[in-house]
């Protein structure tokens, strides 16, 4: 099989430019996510690696085969390129029933008639529809279609297989239960795989690697831990694991540093080795590692700080409460198993749940404050 | 168990690069789709521009250029009075078919009424036979002498209304427009999704209110086409200006082009020819209207690629009413004015004063049979309509892929260029073929043929098939052919495997269109019929003009049976529905 | 390829239908003696496209004469417009297509021709047994004059209405408004050239009082273009009566007697126009020997009894009433009008030249525009 080199890829519409430079590789038989918001460039890269579109510039490799190379304007027409691609519509045919629609790629290759038919026998079987192939789309339901969506492609084993956004037009259960599936039959088959999605639960749950883009540009590249733990800046911070964020002024470095925050109150942060005292910076707070401490108790043996805080709201999410605790005017979210009756906590915020990045890169858009 | 060595499928290989991608069987199809249309659109229009820059007949030596035939039809007697009539019967003529035709389509294509399929046929009739022929059923029925104005003389003391005025014109011609605007709805209402007015209906909106918000504008695209067509088509429209408005002495622009022009002793084609630039510069400005309002066609997309159930609306209690309507209207607007035809067919002559069932005949049929030139002209007729229209279907729906489906170089101007025969007369057409074929000698040969008719046909039909295959395809979205071109299909193969079966409803309306036009069209071809390609049309003429009425209506009758008999006949072998 | 068999078979059969009588065909005395090399010339020529503006079946009786004589020619009739007849023809001449042997149509449509010199100066050998005035110019032939009537519907003109002259309808027409207004029909000068050069010879003769007439029936008459229209809504009532009226349509619907009950016509006693239809042979011929034997037929006293058939007056003075089947013949309509009231449509130079100025006062008189 293939791997699958993007680079420098760069699409303008006009004068706006809707992937700006992307640059990526994807392994032979490696799972790799482009996740990002919408508008984000992450369909249209999928359209030029498809060919559905026309790149300004760059280039598009699978294994030796060029699919698009700005320079010698080379572009080769997508039903060349032997990707297999699923729309976020699935895009099935209408006037065909289920069993014609898969076996149509297959027609197009000249198989013979047996041979077409154990090939649409053995994928339907794969997807279990076996039992509806000769029904028509409009018979199905929405998860119905999209497996024949994704038969219709897997039936002619495409170099490369592109999903875009597979699961968005399912209801929430279904999705999970499409999801468990997917997963399933990407450790079964073992393609390369491109996966469009704005969900970054889909991402981490489903992906080798994840490509995570914004405005047009690769904002990080990393597996899924790589992505939540280390993310390369507030942006990926904050579209990965929904952090709270304090803007402050790096007092002290090295191993744990210290940041003043608003209210003169100081917070211990890991991981400040590179950025220079004084400088002015964003503390992103993962939610997941925050405790409350019980009045008067001792801090926990780590690094961090206690934060003095105000009870702002208390929801219920069946089985645990979710609470939103004013700092400094910033609001945290902290999940915990009993509701916190009293109006001011103490919350222990550990020095290793805390990033810092310098701030004038990329700003957080979505940051949850007040 | 998927990868196994012995499974490897072969590749594709029809991947090239550099310059050699221009020249796929894909590209190769596209172009050559868009040098026939191009040739065909201007090969006749060419002679005509030319023509209208001169002084003399084309055929003359010694031309000077000159602006003289624009002016002098400018300066006419009476040329912004006709101007003034012409664009008030034209939008009023458009306003009537579109209004009714709209309102049939959503009735047939999207609601339980009953007998629809039954209306569908019947609503259709008055286009089968030319507007000339419905116009004398029309003043046999609602003329001052008209059966049934004579009636409601008798009962009422006076017929409220006048044929001889730009008001009757305009309902003979829009209720003769009707079916165009009708089966352009029906081809859209065929595509239309459901959901949406599901979608409606759950949001708390009534029956009317979701036909009104949701349906129409989805019928969006075919409006505007019919539209545009129908407008077009009142403007060059000759016939009824000819039987109702001469008499009452109101002058349009064709009735002012084809008295100075064309039937007078001193024939003036440049005088045509300026008329011709005039028609066309208002028809492209109309072209370019529509285009700007469809600009953002993603709109009207219906078929998306996630399918649905097609449903039709509950009317309720409308349902009686609209059946009444609808009754009514086939009654008094088709039925009538069809059968007094039929009825002058097979009489001696028709009067109020003598009892038409005591002067039965089939002498008229008779007359028409036992003569080769008046049955040959029905053959070649048939010839034409059946092998013309299909080849004219299949190469609109070619335009129209290429104009909107393709990634061919400036693919959208070539809208333009299919539109540009709506706007020049059929008249002209006809004389503008007739100079291609004489002053390019190698085409000689295919003078005097009905292949000629067929091309001239073709061309002058262009608009009413891409108005009826264009609406669908924007209607179709575009991840139909994305998906089966990364499954490994090329341009052409998506085109014949996928669009064009998704469109057959549409495909369809446009062949049957090109076969009523093509069966029924008599002024293209009065240049260019020779003895052996006699059609109907030039015979009706004939007869029309020799003052055989009879002979007239029963060559109408023969038209209509063989028109039902042939469209029915091949919607049944092809299994499209007229609706649905 | 069907419609090609279908004309071959029609072809065929005409041939075996014509053939045995045909062989030893003896021509009048007065025909020339190499007449043969003529006819010998036309069949290897072997057919003859002729445009005119008559029907195939009101060329029928004459072409089935020629047929008799030559089976092995094809005539071809192509029905066209009367200005398509001279358009399509210099067109095709002046882009040296194929075109038309045999022109057949009103003076009008001769005068561009003749000018460019398109007409062959051809003597026929019937020449002699024509009227003068039935050989306008040399090469041009007149084969057939049919009169302008007075049309009405019976039962809604009443009998002390109907005109005895045009002086009597101008008359009856300005006393009985109630009647006649908008309920009279005729051509059109202005919208082609039956009209025109039947309202120009009209005028001529009547010369100041047609103007009059003119003004007074003008505005209370419905125009139209086609005899079509126009008899159809005489016979439904919807006008009283058409004056100017062709005389085709009438004369060949009166064979029916129960139209005859409604349908009245007359001479117009006061003032007949003739309109004259011509042949000649033209210079772009393919077939030019065919076209003169065409000719000849139609000049003949056979040819003019097969042109009667289609409601074609015949013009030749031995034709008589017997000749064909009662109908009129140009001496029968002398007879009962009167020499001094025909007025021959015919060719006139002032047709032309007064083109413009004659419409003019035409549409001021008749309340248009």
């Amino acid at each position: 099989m293939a791997e699958l080199v993007v680079s420098r890829l760069t699409k303008e519409f006009g004068a706006v430019r809707a992937i700006d430079g992307v640059s990526f590789t994807v392994a032979d038989g490696e799972f790799v996510s482009l996740l990002g918001p919408s508008g984000c460039g992450k369909s249209t890269t999928l359209a030029a690696i498809a060919g559905l579109d026309m790149p300004t510039a760059g280039l598009i490799r699978a294994g030796q085969n060029i699919f698009f190379d700005g320079e010698s304007s080379r572009f080769v027409e997508p039903e060349a390129r032997n990707c297999g691609l699923v729309f976020q519509s699935y895009a099935l045919w209408p006037h065909m029933t289920v069993a014609q629609n898969v076996d149509f790629p297959l027609k197009l290759r000249k198989l013979e008639r047996k041979e077409r038919k154990r090939r649409v026998d053995e994928v339907l079987a794969l997807v279990e529809m076996t039992h509806l192939a000769d029904r028509y789309p409009h018979q199905l339901s929405g998860g119905q279609q999209q497996r024949v969506a994704l038969a219709r492609t897997l039936v002619y084993r495409p170099a490369v297989l592109l999903l875009d956004e597979p699961l968005s037009n399912l209801d929430a259960k279904l999705r999970d239960r499409a999801r468990s599936w997917l997963l399933q039959l990407k450790e079964q088959l073992r393609l390369t795989t491109i996966y469009v999605t704005h969900d970054q639960v889909e991402a981490m749950s489903l992906s080798d690697r994840i490509v995570l883009m914004d405005g047009g540009r690769v904002m990080q590249i990393g597996t899924p831990k790589e992505i939540y733990e280390a993310p390369a800046n507030p942006f990926v911070a904050d579209f990965i694991g929904t952090s709270s964020f304090f803007d402050g002024e790096l007092t002290s470095g090295g191993a744990t540093g210290r940041v003043r925050i608003a209210g003169d109150s100081e917070i211990a942060v890991a991981g400040t080795t590179r950025i220079p005292v004084g400088a002015p910076v964003t503390v992103a707070i993962r939610p997941d590692r925050l405790s409350i401490l019980a009045s008067g108790a001792p801090a926990p043996d780590e690094a961090g700080t206690a934060l003095h805080g105000r009870v702002v709201s208390r929801s219920y999410l069946g089985g645990r409460y979710q609470h939103e605790i004013s700092i400094a005017q910033t609001l945290l979210r902290i999940d915990g198993p009993y509701v916190l009756e009293q109006s001011e906590v103490h919350v222990w915020v550990p020095a290793s749940s805390c990033l810092v990045f310098e701030r004038g890169a990329s700003r957080p858009r979505s940051a949850v404050r007040h | 168990m998927m990868r196994t060595e012995a499974d490897a499928l072969p590749t594709l290989a029809r991947e090239s690069t550099g310059v050699s991608r221009y020249i796929t069987r894909s590209t190769a199809i596209q172009s050559a789709v868009v040098a026939a249309t191009v040739i065909l659109v201007f090969a006749p229009i060419l002679p005509i521009f030319y023509q209208a820059l001169i002084d003399r007949p084309l055929y003359d030596d010694g031309q000077q250029f000159t602006l003289a035939n624009l002016t002098d039809l400018l300066q006419s007697p009476n040329f912004w009075s006709v101007a003034q009539n012409t664009l008030v019967f034209a939008a009023a003529t458009t306003i009537i078919a579109q209004v009714l035709g709209t309102t049939f389509a959503i009735l047939i294509g999207r609601t339980d009424l009953p007998f629809k399929s039954f209306f569908a046929e019947l609503l259709i009739w008055p286009l089968y036979i030319s507007s000339l022929v419905l116009g004398f059923g029309w003043f046999m029925v609602y003329g001052p002498s008209g059966f049934v104005t004579l009636w409601v003389q008798s009962q009422f003391g006076e017929a409220p209304w006048t044929l001889y005025s730009i008001t009757g014109m305009s309902i003979v011609a829009g209720i003769s427009q009707m079916p165009l605007a009708m089966l352009y709805g029906l081809g859209s209402t065929a595509l239309s999704n459901p959901q949406l007015e599901d979608a409606a209906r759950s949001c708390g909106a009534g029956p009317w209110r979701t036909l009104r918000s949701v349906t129409l504008p989805l019928l969006m695209p075919s409006i505007l086409y019919s539209s545009l067509l129908n407008f077009t088509i009142a403007l060059e429209m000759l016939s009824i200006p000819l039987i109702f408005g001469e008499p009452a002495r109101i002058g349009f622009f064709t009735t002012l082009l084809y008295t100075q022009g064309i039937s007078t002793p001193k024939p003036n084609y440049g005088l045509v020819a300026a008329g011709a630039l005039i028609l066309l510069a208002i028809v492209m400005l109309l072209v370019f209207l529509q285009n700007r309002l469809l600009r953002n066609s993603q709109r009207y997309v219906t078929v998306g690629g996630k399918a649905s159930r097609p449903k039709t609306l509950a009317l309720g209690r409308w349902r009686l009413w609209a059946l009444a309507f609808v009754s009514v209207y086939v009654v008094l607007f088709v039925i009538l004015p069809t059968a007094v035809l039929f009825l002058r067919a097979g009489v001696s002559f028709l009067s109020p004063f003598v009892p038409f069932w005591t002067l039965f005949t089939l002498s008229h049929f008779h007359d028409i049979i036992s003569f080769p030139a008046y049955v040959r002209s029905i053959v070649n007729t048939i010839i034409i309509s059946v092998v013309g229209g299909f080849g004219a279907t299949f190469f609109v729906a070619m335009i129209a892929l290429v104009a909107r489906r393709s990634k061919f170089p400036a693919a959208d101007k070539l809208e333009y260029v299919a539109m540009i025969p709506r706007s020049i007369p059929g008249l002209v057409v006809g004389i503008g073929f007739f100079y291609a074929l004489v002053l390019l000698p190698p085409l000689g040969w295919l003078r005097n043929t009905i292949f000629v008719l067929m091309v001239a046909y073709t061309m002058r039909y262009i608009p009413t098939g891409y108005g009826a295959i264009s609406p669908a395809l924007v209607q179709i979205s575009t991840d139909m052919d994305r998906s089966a071109r990364t499954t490994g299909a090329d341009w052409w193969t998506t085109v014949r495997l996928v669009i064009l079966p998704l469109i057959r409803p549409a495909l369809f309306s446009s062949f049957a269109l090109m076969f009523i036009h093509f069966f029924k069209e008599y002024s293209a071809a009065v240049f260019l019929f020779a003895p052996g390609s006699e059609v109907i049309g030039t015979t009706l003429l004939q007869f029309w003009v020799a003052g055989d009425m009879g002979r007239v209506a029963a060559l109408s009758t023969i038209q209509i049976a063989v028109t039902v008999a042939f469209i029915y006949g091949i919607r049944k072998l092809l299994g499209v529905k007229i609706y649905g | 390829m069907d419609r090609r068999a279908f004309m071959l078979g029609t072809g065929a059969a005409i041939l075996a239908a014509g053939s045995a009588r045909a062989q030893n065909a003896a021509f009048p005395g007065y025909y020339p003696a190499d007449y043969a090399k003529i006819v010998e010339a036309a069949k290897k020529e072997g057919r003859l496209l002729i445009y005119s503006s008559m029907t195939t079946d009101q060329w029928s009786g004459v072409v089935a004469r020629f047929r008799e004589l030559y089976p092995t020619i094809r005539v071809e009739t192509l029905d066209l417009g009367t200005s398509e007849i001279t358009e399509r023809y210099l067109a095709e001449r002046g882009s040296n297509s194929a075109t038309a042997d045999l022109l057949a149509t009103g003076p009008e449509g001769f005068i561009e021709p003749q000018r460019r010199g398109e007409l062959v100066d051809y003597a026929s050998p019937e020449r002699a047994h024509l009227a003068p005035w039935s050989l306008p110019s040399p090469g041009l032939y007149t084969f057939a004059i049919d009169p302008v009537l007075f049309v009405w519907n019976k039962a809604v003109l009443p009998e002390n209405l109907v005109p005895k002259s045009f002086e009597d309808f101008v008359a009856k027409v300005k006393a009985n408004p109630q009647v006649f207004n908008k309920r009279i029909t005729t051509y059109g000068a202005d919208t082609g050239a039956y009209g025109y050069t039947m309202n120009y010879a009209f005028a001529k003769h009547h010369g100041e009082k047609a103007w009059r007439w003119y003004e007074e029936i003008g505005p209370m008459t419905r125009l139209e273009r086609s005899s079509g229209p126009m008899f159809e809504k005489v016979t439904t009532g919807e006008y009283a009566m058409a004056y100017l009226s062709g005389s085709g349509s009438p004369w060949n619907a009166l064979r029916d007697p129960a139209r005859a009950k409604v349908i009245g016509w007359s001479f117009i006693a006061d003032g007949t126009p003739m309109m004259t239809r011509s042949v000649g042979v033209m210079k772009g011929a393919s077939n030019p020997n065919a076209a003169r034997l065409m000719v000849d037929v139609m000049c003949s006293l056979e040819g003019q009894k097969g042109l009667a058939k289609g409601q074609r007056t015949p013009v030749r003075p031995d034709v008589s009433a017997a000749d064909v089947g009662g109908a009129y013949t140009y001496t029968e309509v002398v007879k009962q009008v009167g020499e001094a009231n025909i007025i021959p449509v015919g060719y006139d130079a002032g047709v032309e030249t007064n083109y413009n100025s004659f419409i003019a006062r035409w549409r001021k008189a008749y309340g248009i525009g």
